[in-house]
């Protein structure tokens, strides 16, 4: 989808997701290495062993980009920085707030050589603030941007296995941070190359992972200013700021069922007695009182708790299927490589792509919004495997049309 | 207030049937980047989202001044039709020979069944981009599925890699890919329009959320995949930890930091925590400046971060000890001032009253509408040298835009025009101007 677009990515791990959907979407992303190799190649979990090991978190959010080694410590890289930036449509400064200017190939150096050049900052507080110079990791970002006030338990005590977790907040792993503010880069990356295709002009885009992540967090904020009521972390539903029931259930199979009890009209909820009572387990769900949801809202405790007793003495597959034939938003609580045996991503819909790899083939999902066009993902590149063929085209290229201009001057 | 530089997406024209979060917030981002996005509903089957949140003491709910609802849908304009009508569908049609995106959050059926599924829209306009999103996308066994957001999160994995180690999965605490499914549908279509720019080539997006959730599950997913392990059997996730005290990487953060984790603060409130990450030999020497090199830091076994992981939690007490004494902010600005990364748990409050960073950078928007007077609104999380991001005031309220979107887009005559509303195609008849609602959602 975005072949011709040309990005140069500068990075110690911030803006690589954003240069990964820009790369499997199609763009040509050039991602400017120095000659230790950016810092994710050093992040574990690894497979083989050093010297000779491949950090999958580097392989991961590096899918599709090509890898140029510049040691922008010494002036002639930095001056092939700048003819590079010269030719691309977009620079990703994933460095943090004011680490490129000082190394003097900021904003200003490479739009004077190119006045069209998108420059995207991506840091974690933005490029202005009494923050803007902090330290952050995924970890302190979850934190501040609210993320995990929402997140954790409620309920040690209901649980039965005794594992002593607390109500303490719970940042969810992953790398989300990443992931946001990666989306928004994009988001306004591309909005910028929109309009460049009817302007011409450049711009300068400022993206903050902290702002990124405190305005994704749904109901928290709007809470606040509406009502001046804060959330409770309720566990794995909706914080709130009142108890809520139960949303996930052990199963027979030890794994857990989100059974959410939330937009079950009258009609399902009939049909869910009926399940039920086919097995002697409907309790007194049956009753009247509720039969109507207006009635039934306030006896959801009891409800959850007739629904939580069935999905233990059931495998979270079966509950799955029945629920789902009965039209309730019902699923099991899955771990991310259970899908990767689920037919209708790996067969009814191109959810993910096998690549050969470095020691072996790799599985990875598409951009989710490229599902069905067929994209092709190619690896992580090894350190500075591009680097002549991309250096070499820029100075040939210079080459053979610096040469007219030479002779008119 | 309103911006006069031009946006990206100035004369795009947005046709959205979403409805709930996970589409709104899509075309909430798409009307934000300065496209017309008009919102395409029924007040006697409006969007729920309508009757959310109201304002504290509001007394007289109604489905125009929903806090929460206005909030989501800022910047965009409504138009009330009755699909169910031929007249309806007509004004659709020529709607969708007028506007450059589709955009709806329905099952798989619905658009089929108005004679509306993307052969259709293609013939009425043959470089429409037309972008769904749902629970699992429209095709497949699961494609009938019924999700909403936290359903697609249990499913897609992302729910299970949030927890204690060997506790239950704690999940999300809202329905976070409603929210990005909402971004990665607005960066599908701003992909489309590229595309449309340069060739003139149309587009069929189908999002399933569960997708989306899969694209965000990290690299612990790869590992699995390479490695055959299953995460949850060897103490993924690891609750704020990075690594797990053999090393092994249990959080996916792109760090392996060791100390990582949220400690009690003073006060006691629920959300009264300090985060501290030490991701390197570096933030170790700082933090041990930071707290006076006490005598217990001054161990071998925690200068390198082996150890360190291998002696987390000899170090959490401590650090749990210094920390039970401070607020929350001062820990952390003690911290920040030698350059190790920690951060306070913020709550929705803290992030609206006492993030001097957020009000610097004035991410939430005071803006006037209509119904609810003054308020302020969750900003754009970016800023452009050429383009304003500020919200827009305006709002969907029920049906405003219709003689708008009927003679200024379509070129209605007057006589169209007063024959829809006569017909009752318009607006139901019987409904008062601004429903009364008499149970909000939340």
């Amino acid at each position: 989808m975005l072949e011709g677009l040309t990005v140069l990515e500068l990075d110690d791990g911030l803006a690589e997701f954003a240069g990964k959907l820009l790369a499997d979407s199609g763009a040509e992303v050039i991602k400017i290495e120095p000659p230790r190799g950016a810092p994710g190649r050093a992040v574990a979990p690894f497979v083989g062993s050093t010297p000779d090991r491949t950090s999958l978190q580097f392989e991961h959010y590096n899918t599709s980009k090509q890898s140029v080694v510049l040691d922008l410590t010494s002036e002639a890289d930095r001056i092939l920085l700048t003819r590079l930036a010269a030719r691309a449509d977009v620079v990703l400064d994933g460095l943090g707030a004011g680490v490129a200017d000082s190394l003097g190939v900021g904003h200003t150096e490479l739009s004077a050589v190119n006045p069209a050049l998108i420059y995207c900052a991506v840091t974690p507080f933005g490029c202005d603030g009494p923050w803007a110079g902090f330290a952050a990791t995924d970890l302190t970002q979850l934190a501040l941007g609210g993320v995990m006030a929402s997140c954790g338990y409620d309920d040690g005590a209901d649980y039965a296995d005794g594992t002593g977790y607390s109500g303490a907040p719970v940042a969810p792993t992953g790398g989300h941070v990443k992931h946001l503010v990666g989306m928004m880069a994009v988001m306004a990356t591309l909005a910028a190359v929109l309009e460049l295709g009817t302007s011409g002009r450049g711009q300068f885009v400022d993206v903050s992972a902290h702002e990124a992540t405190a305005v994704s967090t749904e109901m928290a904020v709007p809470f606040w200013l509406y009502q001046q009521r804060e959330v409770h972390r309720h566990t794995a539903r909706h914080a709130m700021p009142a108890r809520t029931p139960r949303w996930q259930h052990r199963c027979a199979d030890g794994k857990y069922l989100l059974a959410l009890p939330l937009y079950i009209d009258d009609a399902r909820f009939a049909a869910l007695v009926e399940w039920f009572d086919s097995e002697g387990m409907a309790e007194d769900l049956a009753d009247e009182k509720y039969r109507r949801s207006m009635q039934r809202e306030d006896h959801m405790f009891h409800v959850v708790d007739v629904i939580g007793r069935f999905c233990a003495r059931h495998d979270s597959d079966h509950l799955f299927r029945e629920a789902q034939a009965r039209r309730l938003p019902w699923a099991p609580v899955n771990s991310p490589d259970e899908l990767l045996a689920d037919p209708h991503f790996t067969e009814h819909r191109d959810t993910f792509v096998s690549v050969p790899a470095h020691g072996g083939v790799h599985l990875y999902a598409q951009p989710p919004f490229l599902i069905g066009h067929g994209t092709s993902i190619r690896p992580a590149p090894r350190l500075g495997e591009h680097t002549r063929d991309v250096l070499g085209a820029v100075l040939e290229d210079e080459y053979t049309t610096d040469t007219p201009a030479r002779q008119q001057v | 207030m309103a911006s006069t530089s031009p946006r990206p997406l100035a004369g795009t024209r947005v046709l959205d049937f979403t409805w709930s979060v996970a589409g709104p917030t899509m075309t909430r981002y798409l009307a934000s980047l300065g496209a017309e996005v008009i919102k395409v509903e029924w007040p006697r089957n409006a969007d729920p989202m309508r009757s959310a949140m109201y304002l504290g003491d509001e007394q007289h709910k109604t489905l125009n001044n929903g806090s929460f609802f206005a909030n989501l849908n800022v910047g965009k304009r409504s138009l009330t039709v009755n699909l169910r009508t031929e007249e309806g569908l007509a004004v659709i049609r020529d709607l969708v020979r007028e506007c450059d995106v589709v955009a709806e959050s329905f099952s798989a059926t619905v658009l089929r069944r108005w004679g509306l599924d993307h052969a259709a829209l293609q013939q009425l306009n043959p470089s429409i981009v037309y972008v769904s999103v749902s629970g699992f996308g429209h095709n497949g066994p699961h494609g009938d599925k019924n999700t909403w957001g936290p359903t697609a999160q249990a499913m897609s994995g992302i729910s299970a890699m949030s927890g204690e180690a060997g506790a239950p999965p704690a999940g999300w605490g809202w329905s976070y890919l409603d929210v990005t499914s909402g971004y990665m549908a607005a960066l599908g279509v701003l992909t489309a329009l590229i595309r449309r720019q340069r060739t003139g080539e149309g587009a069929r997006l189908d999002m399933s959320q569960v997708e989306v959730g899969i694209s965000l599950a990290g690299p612990g997913l790869l590992e699995s995949a390479v490695t055959g392990g299953q995460l949850r059997r060897r103490g993924v996730p690891g609750g704020n930890r990075s690594v797990a005290t053999d090393g092994s990487v249990v959080g996916y953060r792109g760090d392996t930091a060791a100390p990582s984790g949220a400690y009690r603060t003073r006060g006691g409130g629920e959300n009264d925590y300090c985060t501290v990450s030490v991701a390197d030999d570096g933030h170790w020497r700082s933090l041990k400046d930071a707290l006076g090199n006490p005598a217990w830091a001054e161990n071998p076994r925690y200068d390198d971060p082996g150890g360190r992981a291998e002696h987390q939690d000899a170090i959490d007490t401590k650090l749990a000890a210094w920390m039970a004494e401070r607020d929350k902010y001062e820990a952390m600005d003690t911290l920040q001032r030698r350059g190790v990364p920690a951060g306070a748990v913020q709550s929705g409050r803290d992030r609206v009253e006492n993030d001097p960073q957020l009000r610097s950078r004035g991410i939430f928007a005071e803006l006037e509408h209509p119904h609810l007077g003054t308020q302020a609104f969750e900003g754009v999380p970016f800023r452009s040298s050429t383009s304003d991001y500020e919200l827009e005031p305006r709002w969907p309220l029920l049906g405003a835009d219709n003689d708008y979107v009927l003679t200024e887009v379509l070129g209605y005559s007057a006589e169209t025009v007063s024959r829809l509303h006569e017909q009752h195609i318009l607006w139901p008849e019987g409904v008062p101007a601004n429903p009364v609602v008499e149970r909000s959602l939340w």
